[in-house]
């Protein structure tokens, strides 16, 4: 089996099947990160698209310095940031109110407390929002959040330690 | 930092993801990128297009305008070449058969040897041209 790096190199030299093949291997992880942040298939299915299609633009000037799942996190990461300040703003204007036809979970409690814990998560600064996300919806560790992110280890665990201490004040008041 | 809070919500976050079939995915994703490179290379096109038709325009313009200008100035120039006021000519065309109408009246006069009629008729268009200089 090809690495990932290995199907990097196929694809910069023009062989669009090996992005086929990356996109085969990842989309699974991509398609339940965004799942948990959006608790709704269409728009999971979406953003993932909205990466593979990045990606696709980008792969062409990737520098093998990292690995590839590092700079996907990343990259998911993003897109997910962004999603959430969309949406935060769908939130303060109440368009959210509508269940959304892709939802999940049939337990209406379970999915408005998420929903609930999602539109906080917009709410926090940049930093600790990505921290939190990677640690919740990818329940990735610490060493590897911060090589994602470029900071310490410590950093992180400080800035998901704030992030923990707002969302308790934002949730149970 | 509060474990318990931690613990509640990474638990509120699992739950089974639906898997997603990756063929079907990665065709979605082609026909996504034909539609973007589509519509960007409609977007490119257009904006080629109007830019085009304003260079065309610009241009159209100022040769329009200097076109304009040359036909004014030849213009100018050619009704200082002929006299192009007609109702002038018409006025000195009239002038000039009036005289021709005396002339030839008074030499028919004298040639009938009617000469004192023709002296008394000369006159008096001597005497309605002073009157008329007056």
């Amino acid at each position: 089996m090809k690495t990932d790096h290995e199907l990097i190199r196929e694809f910069q030299k023009g062989n669009d099947a090996s992005f086929d093949e990356l996109v085969q291997r990842h989309v699974q992880m991509v398609f339940g990160f965004f799942v948990k942040i959006t608790r709704d298939k269409m728009a999971a299915e979406d953003l993932a698209q909205d990466l593979f299609i990045k990606l696709h633009k980008h792969l062409k000037k990737f520098r093998f310095e990292a690995a590839f799942t590092t700079y996907l996190y990343r990259a998911q990461t993003n897109t997910a940031n962004s999603w959430l300040s969309r949406n935060k703003w769908k939130h303060l204007l109440h368009l959210d109110q509508v269940a959304e036809s892709g939802a999940l979970d049939t337990s209406i409690e379970k999915d408005w407390r998420r929903k609930e814990l999602w539109n906080a998560v917009g709410k926090l600064p940049k930093k600790q929002r990505s921290v939190v996300m990677m640690r919740i919806a990818q329940e990735l560790p610490y060493k590897d959040i911060s090589n994602i992110l470029g900071i310490s280890e410590g950093s992180a665990k400080v800035n998901f330690h704030h992030a923990m201490n707002t969302l308790k004040d934002l949730i149970h008041g | 930092m509060d474990k318990s809070f931690e613990q509640e919500i990474t638990q509120l976050n699992q739950f089974e993801i639906p898997s997603i079939d990756g063929a079907s995915f990665t065709q979605k994703l082609h026909s996504s990128m034909e539609i973007k490179a589509d519509s960007k290379r409609q977007l490119v096109s257009t904006f080629s297009a109007s830019l085009f038709i304003l260079f065309l325009g610009v241009v159209t313009f100022y040769q329009l305008d200097s076109t304009m200008g040359y036909e004014t100035y030849y213009t100018e120039i050619e009704s200082t070449y002929f006299d192009m006021d007609l109702w002038e000519n018409d006025s000195e065309e009239l002038v000039q058969e009036n005289d021709d109408y005396y002339d030839h009246l008074a030499v028919l006069l004298l040639e009938e040897d009617t000469i004192w009629d023709s002296i008394e008729f000369l006159d008096e268009m001597n005497y309605s041209t002073n009157i008329k200089d007056i």
